[in-house]
């Protein structure tokens, strides 16, 4: 297993030309940031310090991690040369690209400073690259060489779910390094992100092209991330799979057997349906597509769409061969269960037993106890949720996650951990159904059930009343909920 | 009726004062177990598992005849039977086991003059604070005599199976070197070990009792068992639950969640029911009751250890606020009527190697032999029907198919990744267990295709390919036998 963490690169002086110039564009970041606290969600955890790197494009503004600039409380940026450090905000910020864009409003920050060029093109293998950036080791710029050693396709850690392309490069990245450029022939080909742990040489960075489809997205004042298709496919390299789908014998392509309902794909795209061909590129039987004489994953050419834009399949169904326009949109699924950032928590508090979303936070936090019944339970619905409709009636699962212990709760451990489906009757789609089913006793009982056990949990309705106030208090939690506002 | 046992100090003398026993030495008594035990492999589940052997004890009960623990003997190709002082292997078989009690009987199969046993005899009383010895053999095969005092009298699962039992717990002066080593109170068996933890130097013990009512059902067949009532519970302390469940009573009562198909509480008893009163013992609210001969023991004792399969017992319930009496007829619990099975046993398992694909039914067995963390390791789809629906067919029969896996061949190209998904249809046709999918293989002749549950296609196999395959398949992998059905199909 392979951790990967975030980092970023920077340049020793050497060097050609190019690279002094793009020392006018690297800037360091200092950053305090601060998480929540999920165990106590109406508080923080100690905020930390730490710094990044980044570097200057046009319109005035700095390109660099998401990761860098998450949760944050205090920002500012410095350049080469200044000792001053100037107030810098996050504009933009894409979580699954972890990219972001800073801006700085005091003009003169950005004197004798020059924006980067990107590279037209991704670099090819073993063409040498140069990495900048403020790693750890001291305090001033670094400068790292090495060569592009792969280009792939490869998860994103900061989201922890998202694939995107990454260029690969020999050149050590530390932290620090997070945000710097990686410069092929004076221009920058990538941005140094990640690195791989308990492996040498090996650095990630973000190329131009995932760059370019942030910096368009944010073209219109606002981000909204990629668009996901949403279905799930088979190669057709069995022959007996081929014949079985009418499939004529020349033809290649894969065959979608599940649609998300998140995703775009749903409503114009069918399971069994065979997918010939994405915007004229031939599909092969395993999903591939050539482009620039390399076999890349078909959904590679999905990279470079923007929500709001189509693909057009050439879709083998019914035994005929149609084309299939699915226009590709934002997927706000709760279901998926990525890294969150800038988000405070929602929760609910009642008689000392808090009620939260299912999050990833809320699954990391769990699985520290992985024997529990109800911890697997959970894993199970955090990854079949729509694939076994779990979620039907559900619009989120709301979970038991803490207990702040009282006499009014001593019996209800052997909840903890459990998704709630009921309360008082009343079915709970939501957090926002929990709070008002906790309204509406039923005979002078609170009754929360759970999925898959068979007890309930039973709470006396008028010990609850004075308990809530006392149990608050006690604890010191201000407020006995947090929901998001609802744009 | 309440028999008070004093407590006994064992001196060093009273092995030999000890009347019934008085020549016994134990050298003809105390043998030791050798076992070589070989399981199938689960993953492979046509091959077995290298064989390895186990050393335990076993106590004699009649000339011939020896008592030990089940799962000292359990999977075994040979058992030799070694007495004290002697370097003689002498054979032995198997006359009856039980993993609900872990108990086995073996027979000497040559059972001449020399080979003859001594039998012990039983005690007849064990209390809760009383001394007793333990005799195991040393490197050199003589006995060897450690003291121990009983600390805790107990209902707690089987070490090898997930079945409760009577416990006597143990602390002991010698580190018990195998299981099935005898407990001797006044010289008198007095219980069996099934678990020793040299850490705290504890083992727990079947006392005489369980060995008792297992041997006298090894001698009257048909050999009835343990009973089991089958339905889950929970205790009812939380003043709240008791309120909502309307039940008055003080400190009384367990409350019945579910009760499993096909067993003998699904005839009478409610889930929410409050039971009050067992066979006539009176239940606390966490499942405790006074046990006449062993004090504050968990009720289950009430029905595995005071009752025998077919027994019907007495209850007394609340029901939605009512005091009702009822009864419940008391059943051997078996893996027949669960969705999952345990196979704590680890019997051969049934399967299908069908053009690669390996088809099985999901078990206990198969999902533990993932390994210590088998619930971070199997797909929690799989993981998670066992935890909460094990117990639970929406019809009876119903078993959960698997394809475990696929043998890779050209007939299989684009199928290789699948694992542990569910089947849901065979050739199109629905199935509920493996004896279904026997069937369609009678029937049809061959497997053509499979559904997997959440998918909306086929995996389907070139028929043209398939019994070349299959031939090729059995050869390359080695696989004697592509299917397996026991002759007693359900």
């Amino acid at each position: 297993m392979f951790a990967v963490c975030t980092i970023s690169f920077l340049f020793t002086g050497v060097a050609l030309s190019g690279e002094t110039d793009l020392r006018e564009s690297v800037v360091k970041i200092y950053i305090t940031a601060q998480r929540p606290d999920y165990s106590m969600p109406w508080q923080s955890l100690p905020p930390g310090n730490g710094s990044g790197s980044g570097f200057i494009i046009n319109k005035r503004r700095i390109l660099t991690n998401a990761h860098v600039v998450s949760d944050i409380r205090f920002l500012q940026v410095q350049k080469d040369g200044d000792a001053r450090r100037y107030p810098a905000k996050v504009a933009f910020i894409g979580h699954d690209c972890d990219l972001a864009v800073l801006t700085v409003e005091d003009p003169t920050f950005f004197e004798g400073t020059k924006a980067v060029r990107f590279s037209d093109s991704l670099p090819a293998l073993n063409n040498e690259v140069t990495v900048l950036g403020y790693p750890t080791g001291g305090a001033r710029l670094s400068i790292t060489r090495g060569v592009v050693s792969r280009i792939d396709y490869s998860i994103y850690t900061h989201s922890g779910a998202d694939q995107h392309l990454v260029l690969q490069v020999d050149a050590a990245i530390n932290p620090g390094n997070s945000g710097g450029p990686i410069v092929f022939k004076n221009k920058v080909a990538g941005l140094a992100f990640q690195g791989l742990m308990f492996a040498e040489n090996i650095g990630y960075g973000i190329p131009v092209p995932v760059i370019q489809h942030f910096l368009d997205d944010i073209s219109d004042n606002k981000y909204d991330g990629y668009p996901e298709l949403g279905a799930a496919y088979l190669e057709t390299t069995n022959p007996a799979l081929c014949r079985d789908l009418g499939m004529p014998p020349n033809k290649t392509g894969i065959v979608v057997y599940y649609l998300d309902p998140f995703g775009s794909a749903i409503g114009c795209l069918k399971p069994r349906d065979v997918l010939f061909s994405i915007d004229g590129y031939k599909i092969e039987s395993d999903g591939t597509v050539l482009l620039n004489d390399n076999n890349v994953p078909f959904a590679e050419l999905l990279e470079r769409k923007q929500c709001g834009q189509s693909v057009v399949f050439k879709v083998w169904r019914d035994n005929t061969e149609i084309e299939v326009n699915v226009p590709l949109k934002i997927s706000a699924d709760p279901f998926a269960y990525r890294n969150i950032y800038d988000k405070l928590p929602e929760y609910y508090i009642f008689a000392g037993l808090i009620f939260s979303p299912l999050n990833r936070e809320c699954l990391r936090a769990a699985n520290r106890h992985s024997h529990d019944r109800n911890v697997n339970q959970l894993n199970y619905y955090s990854q079949y949720a729509k694939i076994d409709n779990l979620n039907k009636d559900r619009d989120e699962f709301v979970v038991l996650v803490r207990q702040l212990p009282h006499p009014v709760n001593t019996y209800t451990q052997s909840f903890l951990n459990g998704i709630v489906t009921a309360v008082n009757g009343i079915n709970i789609r939501n957090l926002h159904d929990l709070k008002t089913a906790m309204t509406k006793p039923l005979n002078g009982f609170h009754v929360i059930k759970f999925a898959g056990m068979d007890d309930s949990l039973i709470l006396d309705a008028v010990a609850t009343v004075k308990a809530n106030e006392e149990i608050l208090l006690r604890y010191g939690v201000p407020s006995p909920e947090y929901f998001e506002i609802v744009k | 009726m309440k028999t008070f046992i004093t407590l006994a100090i064992i001196l060093a003398a009273n092995v030999t004062f000890s009347q019934p026993q008085k020549q016994n030495n134990f050298l003809q008594s105390v043998v030791q177990v050798q076992v070589t035990s070989q399981e199938y492999d689960t993953f492979l589940p046509w091959q077995k598992k290298n064989p390895s052997p186990k050393i335990g004890y076993g106590v004699a009960v009649s000339s011939s005849e020896v008592i030990t623990t089940e799962n000292l003997i359990r999977n075994n190709t040979l058992i030799e039977l070694r007495k004290a002082s002697s370097g003689e292997k002498i054979p032995a078989t198997v006359v009856m086991s039980d993993e609900q009690a872990n108990l086995a009987i073996l027979k000497i199969a040559d059972n001449s003059n020399e080979n003859s046993l001594l039998p012990v005899q039983f005690a007849d009383s064990l209390s809760r604070t009383d001394d007793v010895s333990i005799l195991q053999f040393d490197e050199t095969a003589q006995i060897q005599r450690g003291k121990a005092q009983i600390v805790q009298v107990s209902i707690r699962s089987l070490p090898s199976a997930p079945y409760p039992t009577l416990a006597f717990t143990i602390l002991t002066d010698v580190n018990i070197n195998g299981e099935g080593s005898p407990v001797l109170r006044d010289g008198k068996l007095a219980g069996l070990i099934i678990s020793y933890d040299r850490g705290s130097r504890t083992g727990n013990m079947l006392p005489y009792v369980t060995l008792k009512h297992f041997l006298s059902d090894v001698r009257q067949s048909p050999y009835k068992g343990f009973a089991s009532a089958g339905f889950l519970w929970a205790p009812l302390i939380d003043p709240a639950k008791r309120k909502y469940h309307k039940v008055n009573h003080a400190n009384k009562g367990i409350l019945v969640l579910d009760c499993l198909l096909g067993s003998g509480a699904s005839m009478s008893l409610l889930p929410n029911d409050v039971i009050l009163k067992w066979d006539n013992y009176s239940i606390d609210n966490l499942g405790f009751y006074e046990d006449p001969d062993f004090g504050r023991l968990a009720f289950p004792y009430l029905i595995m250890g005071r009752r025998s399969p077919g027994d019907t017992v007495p209850l007394k319930i609340v029901r939605n606020g009512e005091e009702k009496n009822i009864t419940v007829k008391l059943t051997r619990r078996s893996d027949i009527d669960a969705l999952v099975g345990e196979n704590v046993t680890r019997e051969r398992e049934e399967y299908i190697v069908e053009g690669g694909f390996i088809i099985r039914e999901l078990s206990g067995a198969y999902l533990q032999a993932y390994g210590q963390d088998w619930q971070k390791n199997v797909d929690p789809r799989l993981v998670n029907i066992y935890l909460t629906k094990k117990f639970h067919p929406e019809k009876e029969g119903d078993k959960v198919v698997i394809l475990a896996g696929v043998l890779p061949n050209p007939i299989n190209i684009g199928y290789q990744h699948f694992r542990d998904d569910i089947i849901t249809k065979v050739n199109g046709k629905h199935i509920r267990n493996l004896a279904d999918v026997f069937r369609i293989l009678k029937d049809d002749g061959s497997i053509k295709r499979l559904s997997l549950q959440s998918m909306d296609i086929d995996l389907v196999l070139d028929q043209s390919m398939l019994s070349e395959s299959n031939d090729n398949l059995a050869q390359l992998y080695r696989i004697p036998r592509l299917r397996f059905q026991h002759r007693k199909s359900k």
